[in-house]
């Protein structure tokens, strides 16, 4: 079983900490903010799940937290605090030496993302050699049939080339890529969205084997309830660039306090029982024009007066895990039961 | 139930039918490359009842090339395929059209559909004028109107818009309108949703449920899928590296699937309940190609049933319940009295919509 082990979170030790993190786009009919005043900690050892619809912005905070954001997109403040250093502060030059070693991405699309015409060895080496390491033929040969082990590929695999490989097989040798210097923290954006379910399963346990063993923290950005339900430790949920609800993954399936949340769990098809296929209501709202107090209010069968006027910030609470906190940004925590 | 029993259907002439059908990509035998795609795929679709089928299969499993197939974009290796008893390559001008009208198709990407450079009204406007259903542009309008609103778009906010000022969702439920103008006899969907963000699958699903339901509409649900081909179908095929390996009534295939293929698949879906499902595979869980010169069943590597009967020929279709076809031995080994062997097509093991 995947989740065999419960795993024991250290609230003490978050190895990463988003503080009021807001990236925005300048556009010609002004600057939008695709990322929001963001806050959350990510905890060693733990998977936190990111999900939202697409425009949510989830993947512009993966984004920035590799330092991979380019213009028109940048980081207007905030911190991003990765041990003591504020990743959200360095140039680009000062960021290529924590990408890989100590924050990793790995990439949504592997197939897009290798190159079609060196071998898997060489793209391995490349991100290594970047970051000034030498080694020899012997040692790198040890190295690289070392980490596709890990990830459940054959040492064969380094000599072939991208189009040799299934969708499986790259996106493991874009894990292999990730870990190959062991960071702290690894950032799967959609890791899984383009393979089939067997596959996504298969590439999921691999991602936990290596997590397990390495005992680096993982945030799992996606769009899949389900998904994120066997997976993750923790969610995030993200609307119109605000973090809106974070909790322990069974406190957001079993007692969702951001009426939003629920409603993504309940739009999953069931395979157990037959019932009618419910949808969202609405569409999700431009960046440029949001609605005034919470972004949320217009599709939010629980809305009144108040969510139209003020935009709520998160309100913490005491989780089912001890020592662990969950919060979320409603108006209707603090109306009286 | 030993002998088979005659059709329902027999004496009527099916609105699909693939007989028979193969269909290998690439070279002769010694090349390494050839894939079976699609192997001797038998199905007949009739109109009455209409029904929702859902095709169900990975990538490779042939579901994409049994549509080119039913479009005329591909010819069988082997075998035909049908349509009102014509083969679908082989029809003469006023067949193709009439072909043309009744069979629409709706595509996984809703965005390569429509032409940049045109209005919305215009990929609305083009079958009405080809088809001749209007006699005036106000009586097409109208048409297009009634269209729009049936799939829950209002028309003053669609027409005239360009395509990219509408969302994906929005495209697709266009596309709907469109197939939904020409009031088919069956509409191919072909992914229609695997592109949509989560909480508009379940609208535009409706809205295909809907031309079932209300406007008698034929559908074929072609999809990775299991949990949304499971809420919108009445029967199911499944299908592994072109071959079926489970069909029949959806309540029989998605909650108690016999085949090890369907049953891998069922567990393999992540499900947003509290209590984590998801356990370790098996071996059956590693991707192996069947080579395509095999005559063992094609999931063979995988199965972790397999004995040595399952070695040397591809099991045929056994029919254990009245509802229910499975492409495997075990079927025929651990069932008391045997199970026959499906010799119709698979429209006799179908559920009919309950009215």
């Amino acid at each position: 079983m995947i989740a065999e082990k419960p795993k024991v979170v250290n609230t003490t030790e978050a190895v990463l900490r988003v503080r009021n993190l807001t990236v925005q786009y300048r556009t010609s009919r002004g600057p939008v903010s695709a990322v929001n005043q963001v806050t959350f900690d990510l905890y060693k050892g733990e998977i936190l799940g990111l999900v939202g619809e697409s425009g949510s912005g989830k993947t512009t905070l993966a984004m920035t937290l590799v330092g991979m954001i380019r213009p028109p997109g940048r980081v207007v403040g905030g911190e991003i605090l990765l041990g003591d250093r504020d990743l959200a502060k360095l140039s680009a030059r000062e960021y290529k030496t924590v990408r890989l070693s100590q924050i990793a991405l790995m990439p949504q699309g592997a197939m897009n993302s290798l190159n079609p015409v060196t071998p898997i060895r060489e793209q391995i080496l490349d991100g290594i050699r970047d970051h000034g390491i030498v080694l020899t033929k012997a040692e790198a040969d040890r190295h690289i049939a070392g980490l596709l082990e890990r990830v459940g590929l054959r040492a064969e695999v380094a000599n072939m080339h991208a189009h040799e490989l299934s969708g499986g097989m790259k996106q493991r040798v874009a894990l292999a890529i990730a870990i190959s210097l062991q960071p702290q923290v690894i950032i799967a954006d959609e890791p899984t969205s383009a393979l089939d379910v067997v596959v996504q399963k298969l590439v999921i346990e691999t991602l936990r084997d290596v997590q397990a063993e390495l005992g680096a923290a993982i945030i799992l950005v996606g769009h899949d309830m389900g998904l994120m339900a066997q997976t993750v430790d923790r969610l995030g949920v993200m609307y119109a660039g605000r973090l809106v609800e974070v909790a322990p993954m069974h406190d957001a399936l079993v007692s969702p306090q951001h009426p939003y949340t629920r409603l993504l769990i309940d739009a999953l098809p069931s395979v157990t029982e037959k019932k009618k296929l419910k949808g969202i209501p609405g569409l999700a709202p431009q960046l440029l024009n949001l609605p005034h107090g919470c972004a949320f209010h217009p599709r939010c069968p629980l809305a009144f007066d108040r969510c139209q006027q003020e935009t709520p910030g998160l309100i913490l609470s005491s989780s089912s895990r001890p020592g662990l906190s969950r919060a979320a940004a409603c108006h209707l925590l603090e109306q009286p039961q | 139930m030993t002998t088979p029993k005659p059709s329902r259907f027999a004496g009527s002439t099916p609105l699909i039918e693939f007989r028979n059908v193969t269909k290998v990509f690439g070279g002769g035998v010694f090349d390494k490359s050839r894939t079976i795609a699609l192997q001797d795929f038998n199905m007949t679709l009739h109109d009455d009842p209409p029904m929702i089928t859902a095709v169900v299969g990975e990538s490779g499993s042939g579901k994409t090339t049994m549509a080119r197939l039913l479009l005329g974009l591909e010819s069988p290796t082997t075998g035909e395929v049908l349509y009102r008893g014509k083969p679908i390559r082989g029809m003469n001008k006023d067949e193709h059209r009439d072909f043309l009208h009744n069979v629409q198709f709706i595509f996984q990407d809703p965005f390569g559909v429509f032409n940049p450079f045109y209005r919305v009204d215009h990929v609305l406007l083009k079958p009405v004028q080809k088809f001749k259903l209007a006699s005036t542009r106000r009586e097409a309008y109208q048409l297009i109107e009634e269209a729009l609103e049936a799939v829950g778009l209002r028309p003053e906010e669609t027409l005239g818009r360009f395509p990219h000022e509408m969302s994906g969702g929005q495209r697709q439920r266009v596309m709907v309108a469109r197939a939904l103008l020409l009031k088919p006899k069956l509409i191919i969907a072909d992914e229609p949703v695997s592109m949509v963000d989560a909480s508009l699958r379940a609208t535009i699903l409706g809205n295909i449920q809907q031309l079932n339901e209300e406007y008698g509409i034929s559908i074929i649900y072609i999809t990775h899928d299991l949990a949304t081909g499971y809420q919108v179908s009445h029967n199911m095929i499944v299908l592994y590296h072109g071959a079926v390996v489970e069909a029949g009534d959806v309540e029989l295939v998605v909650k108690s699937p016999q085949h090890p293929y369907t049953q891998l698949l069922m567990e393999s879906i992540p499900q947003a309940v509290p209590e984590r499902t998801w356990h370790r595979h098996g071996p059956s869980g590693a991707i192996i190609k069947p080579s395509a010169d095999s005559t063992a069943c094609k999931f063979v590597d995988r199965c972790p049933h397999a004995f040595e009967r399952c070695r040397h020929q591809h099991p045929p279709i056994y029919q254990p319940d009245e509802h229910r076809g499975i492409a495997c031995y075990l079927a025929d080994e651990n069932t008391t009295p045997k199970p026959p062997v499906l010799q119709t097509g698979l429209e006799d093991i179908f559920v009919l919509p309950k009215r």
